[in-house]
């Protein structure tokens, strides 16, 4: 039996028939309008003016298109053929100029246009064959695609859709069928026959494509668009959620027997949610498509930036795993968070008053054993961070890190697990805290000396940090998982956004500024160079490359090839004087060797160009398509950010003089057009198998390139203002303990000075306070007087005070005491010994002054904060020398480079750690001096000091941000910092 | 009850039969039913065969079949059957040949009465042409040979109507669109605008004969496009 299919409608055919009989019977549908009579295409296959169609592929509004090959050059493309029912001027007009706008976009991502011609007085689009069919295709196929699939195809359309946004065409008639497979398998967008560019006017018969119709598929179009309301590229980005609906599940987002039932629905909003018709999609990318698919397109992502950050978590690419470092910050950052929280809460409390209060405070009582608030408090952050990162997948700490918890298929953490997780977290420091109470450890070291309570502090802030622990498995883990991430299965990831590319200014010479000669179907435009043109295409309105052919053109490979990376090759022409040009695909753009004369790539946008050309080379070498010689001046940097590789350099481009043949030195001397001062140091092992030429196939280096992609390329400003706070923040918090304890130290210089007696400010509080009430406390004012006397007589000399210590306190009461000592005699010694004991008994009955004056650890508190600074600054100078880098910027993996090593050597380290922490030191080094030479009490002087320093600080602090690679401390060290 | 010889596009042969079967007149109903039965014996034929039947019992079970369907017995089952005749009689016959076939078969004697006239050779050979090959289910084949019965018969008659038909040979490519033009003009030696009307009154007579054909077996008229769009889907399976 030898049935054949119809290549109209793919039936089946009975055999023997010539007919198809699903095209006869639907011949008959009365719904359908009898079908025009037209010449229409023969049987298939057939030659049709330079082409041979092969089959149909589909109908859209205003023609049919056909699989063909161009009989001249053996490549296979679609042809666009104009329904001749239609064939009007205006038609015309309108079929050329969807071709025309498909041909305006120009990106990987867009089906390609080859150009248009008129093949027996019919217009004819020549386009970009996508071998794998449509997406309904490979749907009907392969039945609803895996997730990460169907994200996949959906990321490539946002990327052609966003490259048509920004050449200010909206697509309108986004749909599984318009959206293209190629060969590769990658998703294009194609079909543009509804499209309009809003950089037209819009009045002029732009808005409907044919009148009286239906515009779009209403089973895909947003409500605004059914009602003609004006679209915006959310409207786009409707049709593209309910792309990404109809591959998850099958279905349109909105399915009804009858179009104008659909339109009802659609202009109702009421859109099952995809979970309800397939389980398996994560909950978060359900509600990204709910919330791409509402009503109201306000509610929409703004933009197609948004919608691809929404959906990356589920694409294929796999997220970086957030750095330990990082984890360790943002997990410090919560706890500095909640204490503030906890704080403020007390303080609300204390000022309230109340039971709450009282509660509060007895519970802190050393007598229970067990500190109940401590653990509610631990309770209530298990239980508020797992509910933050069940919402929100990160608590604040890790939002300002940037960091989030997901599963590892990208899904947002369930209620369960992260309370588990969380559980398993806090659990080492909760019981550690447990023992402590249990112990009554606090109670023990209450009131012993400064030996004894300070190992007692390290023990209780070592078992506060025993979490610490859990990250040991991740050390080795290839996800970085710690040990509650592994139990629970979840997964703390960084949150990074794609490269910008550096998009190249338009600067390709404008065609139609030059000769007007029609050289069928282009004009022949500027010479750019003998046997080189910029010439243009009047009916797609773009500008065309036109060469010289020399010998027999460029190979069938070379004509066939298609890659993003190289030009596209569209037809061959034919001079006046007989000479044959190709024409070849002109992006908008410039070449990289003038862009790089104006500009100062980042090695990200480097990156990015090394992967594009690193990609190409790989394909050319198997394809045996690769330029004899290789420069800089061969490197095409489109509109788009995309680098393209010309098959010869571009005339009248400033060259270096620098060509090879090997594809690596090309690559090495596009990565060290990055100065090494900005190159991150992970980047460092490719560079230098570039140049040495190591690697054994290309295709090891456009994977190694698409690794260093993933990786953080450049300081960021919160890591830097990080590196550069801690230390600060630790310095001022240091001195800030030192003059909040300083009554104790005037107290002790008082008491040197005049032993015996109370410390004189004390005993002027006393005499202030007695004031208040002269008349009952007549005695003891009297005795105040007679004390102050009797002690301090000899310091007034010539109606001065001399010999006072100098500590502020002085002179507030300096016009009161001299007043005191002219006024009063100095009394015998019976009324000095009664006036000095009633005085003695008041200044102990009265209350102390100081804030932590009272508090029994206060002098350990005092030395410690002091040590800890020393301390801290010596660990980062055992850090510099055992691994070459301070420990915060090892953890935010932050390195510094000098102009001979990379990192830079451990001594330009030390240098630079001495300068940054003599900086911190000013202050006490300033008081220590004064101490030594001047002989003062220093503490008295701190405020004063500080004026200086902290808006020191905040300076260089400003610089640090201004300039994140390099603040005034890497200037006077010689160091610039990049990403480790 | 006179049969209505040309088709009225508001009672259709379906629905009449139903319309007869309320009014509780046995006879009229029966010769409907009976001209109905007689056009789509071949789709009966395909699906008893497909069914792992021989061509011989094939052959017998579809004139038992009618039989069966023609006598009064089915008459109180096809009251309660409503909607459309192709679904009406693939149900019939699906319970035929669960229950009543291996019944009779057990106590056959002698040959049947022949209820259809059907032509064993053609049946045979049309079912090795067209159906064995087939890889769908046994449903579908009913539906499919339906669908090119339907059509074989409005191609008939619109050929019969034709004054020429050697030049509706050439011309019957223009029904589905797949004509080449230019060699039309040559073969038939007619100009651009009289070969264009041709083949619109073609297509617009072709379409008449082909719903009068499928209203015959629906309830009302409305169901016709529907019922093209199910055919069609079939085929296009």
């Amino acid at each position: 039996m030898n049935s054949s299919t119809c290549p109209e409608c793919g039936a089946t055919m009975k055999p023997g028939s010539t007919l198809c009989a699903a095209c006869l019977l639907s011949a008959g549908n009365e719904t359908l309008p009898l079908q025009p009579v037209s010449t229409g295409i023969p049987t298939l296959p057939c030659v049709f003016g330079g082409y041979r169609l092969l089959k149909k592929l589909g109908s859209g509004g205003m023609g049919i298109v056909y699989e063909a090959e161009e009989i001249a050059s053996g490549r296979r493309l679609a042809l666009k053929v104009l329904n001749q029912s239609l064939d009007n001027e205006e038609q015309r007009q309108r079929f050329l100029r969807e071709g025309r706008l498909a041909a305006t976009i120009d990106h990987p991502s867009s089906v390609y246009v080859f150009g248009t011609e008129e093949i027996e007085g019919v217009p004819v689009i020549a386009m970009e064959l996508a071998e794998g069919g449509t997406l309904r295709d490979e749907l009907k196929r392969r039945g609803t695609m895996p997730v990460r699939d169907a994200v996949d195809a959906i990321l490539g359309i946002i990327d052609g859709l966003e490259a048509a946004h920004a050449k200010g065409v909206l697509h309108r008639d986004m749909k599984p069928s318009n959206c293209f497979v190629t060969g590769g398998g990658k998703a294009i967008v194609g079909d543009y026959g509804l499209s309009i560019s809003q950089t037209n006017n819009p009045a002029a018969g732009e808005q409907l494509t044919r009148s009286g119709m239906i515009m779009g598929t209403p089973a895909f179009s947003p409500p605004e668009q059914l009602r003609g309301q004006p679209l915006d590229q959310r409207a786009d980005i409707y049709s593209t959620a309910g792309t990404l609906y109809y591959l998850l599940t099958g279905k349109a987002p909105v399915e009804r027997n009858s179009s104008v039932e659909t339109v009802a629905a659609v202009l109702e909003g009421v859109i099952p949610n995809v979970r309800t018709l397939r389980e398996d999609v994560p909950e978060n990318l359900a509600s990204a498509v709910a919330r791409s698919l509402s009503a109201n397109p306000a509610k929409r992502p703004a933009n197609y930036a948004e919608l691809r950050m929404e959906l990356l978590s589920f694409s294929s690419v796999a997220r970086e795993p957030a750095p330990l470092g990082l984890r360790v910050i943002a997990h410090l950052l919560d706890s500095l968070f909640i204490m503030s929280f906890f704080t403020g809460i007390y303080y609300i409390l204390a000022l309230i008053g109340g039971p709450m209060y009282e509660a509060w405070n007895q519970a802190e009582d050393p007598a229970n054993r067990v500190d109940y608030i401590d653990l509610s408090m631990s309770l209530i952050c298990i239980f508020g961070y797992a509910a933050m990162q069940v919402r929100w997948s990160a608590t604040p700490g890790m939002a300002l890190c940037r960091q989030r918890l997901q599963r590892p298929s990208g899904e947002r953490a369930p209620w369960c697990r992260a309370l588990g997780r969380e559980a398993l977290f806090a659990l080492p420091s909760i019981i550690a805290f447990l023992i402590i109470g249990w112990l009554d450890l606090a109670a023990w070291a209450e009131g012993r000396n400064v030996a004894v309570a300070l190992p007692f502090i390290a023990l209780i802030l070592t078992l506060g940090q025993l979490q610490l622990l859990l990250f040991i498995p991740a050390l080795r883990h290839r996800e970085r998982a710690a040990w509650h991430d592994q139990v629970t299965g979840l997964r703390v990831v960084q949150k990074g956004l794609p490269a910008q590319r550096l998009i190249a200014a338009d600067n390709l010479p404008p065609s139609h500024a030059g000769s007007q000669e029609e050289w069928h179907p282009f004009q022949a435009g500027t010479e750019l160079s003998p046997g080189f043109r910029c010439g243009y295409d009047p009916v797609l309105r773009r500008p065309v490359l036109l060469q010289q052919r020399a010998g027999d053109g460029p190979s069938s490979q070379r004509r066939d090839c298609s890659r993003p990376g190289r030009l596209r090759w569209l037809q061959s022409v034919t001079d006046p004087a007989g000479q044959v040009w190709d024409a070849w695909q002109a992006p908008a753009g410039s070449p990289l060797s003038s862009l790089l004369q104006k500009t100062n790539p980042s090695w990200s946008q480097v990156l990015c160009w090394l992967d594009d050309l690193a990609e190409e080379f790989d394909a050319a070498q198997k394809e045996g398509a690769m330029p004899e010689s290789l420069s800089l001046d061969q490197v095409w940097i489109t509109s788009n950010g995309l680098a393209i590789l010309l098959d010869q350099s571009w005339p009248g481009s400033p060259t270096n003089g620098f060509t090879t043949s090997d594809p690596q030195k090309l690559l090495h001397h596009l990565a060290a057009q990055v100065a090494d001062s900005e190159r991150p140091v992970h980047a460092d092992a490719l560079v230098d198998g570039l140049s040495h030429g190591t690697f054994d196939r290309i295709s090891h280096v456009s994977g190694n390139l698409k690794h260093l992609r993933q990786k953080k390329t450049a300081v960021d400003r919160v890591k830097r203002i990080a590196c550069t706070t801690a230390p600060m923040l630790l310095a001022v918090l240091g001195y800030l303990t030192v003059y909040l304890l300083a009554p104790i130290t005037h107290e002790r210089e008082w008491t040197s000075r005049f032993p015996g007696i109370p410390p004189l400010p004390d005993v002027f509080r006393l005499h202030l306070q007695s004031q208040a009430d002269p008349t009952s406390q007549a005695p003891l004012i009297s005795s105040i007087r007679q004390h102050i006397a009797g002690h301090y007589h000899a310091t007034l000399v010539n109606g001065e005070l001399k010999g006072m210590p100098d500590d502020g306190t002085v002179i507030a009461m300096e016009q009161t005491l001299i007043k005191i000592l002219r006024e009063e005699s100095v009394p015998d010694a019976a009324t000095l010994a009664t006036a000095d004991r009633a005085v003695q008994a008041a200044v102990e009955a009265m209350p102390r002054r100081g804030v932590l004056a009272d508090f029994p650890l206060a002098k350990t508190i005092a030395v410690i904060s002091l040590i800890l600074l020393a301390l801290t600054a010596l660990v980062q100078l055992v850090c510099i020398i055992a691994t070459g880098s301070p420990l915060l910027m090892s953890l935010t993996g932050i390195a510094a480079v000098s102009v001979q090593h990379r990192p830079a050597s451990r001594l330009r380290m030390i240098w630079r750690w001495a300068i940054g922490w003599s900086a911190l030191w000013l202050p006490g080094l300033v008081l220590i001096m004064q101490n030594v030479f001047v002989g003062k009490d220093v503490i008295r002087h701190l405020p004063e000091t500080c004026m200086i320093w902290v808006p020191l600080l905040l300076l260089l602090m400003l610089i640090g941000l201004t300039f994140p690679r390099r603040s005034l401390l890497d200037r006077l060290a010689g160091t610039w910092l990049v990403a480790r | 009850m006179p049969q209505n010889a040309d088709h009225s596009f508001h009672t259709t042969r379906w629905s009449l039969v139903s319309q007869l079967r309320a009014a509780g007149d046995e006879s009229g109903c029966r010769v409907a039913l009976e001209e109905l039965c007689q056009r789509c014996w071949f789709p009966i034929y395909a699906f008893v065969r497909r069914t792992g039947m021989s061509a011989a019992d094939a052959e017998d079970a579809t004139q038992g079949f009618f039989e069966y369907l023609l006598t009064h017995e089915l008459m109180a089952e096809a009251r309660r059957e409503r909607g459309r005749f192709r679904s009406f009689l693939l149900g019939c016959l699906k319970h035929f040949l669960g229950n009543e076939w291996q019944k009779r078969q057990a106590q056959r004697r002698g040959g049947h009465l022949a209820a259809v006239h059907l032509d064993a050779l053609e049946a045979e050979e049309r079912y090795r042409v067209e159906v064995e090959a087939l890889s769908t289910s046994d449903d579908e084949v009913f539906d499919q040979s339906w669908a090119h019965d339907m059509l074989d018969r409005s191609m008939q008659q619109l050929r019969a109507e034709q004054r020429d038909e050697a030049r509706f040979d050439l011309l019957a490519p223009a029904l589905t669109g797949s004509e080449d033009r230019a060699a039309l003009m040559q073969a038939t030696g007619m100009n651009e605008s009289a070969l264009k009307v041709t083949i619109h009154r073609l297509r617009k007579r072709f379409r008449e004969l082909l719903r009068a054909a499928v209203a015959d077996t629906v309830e009302n008229e409305a169901d016709v496009d529907a019922e093209l769009a199910h055919l069609v889907a079939c085929l296009r399976r």
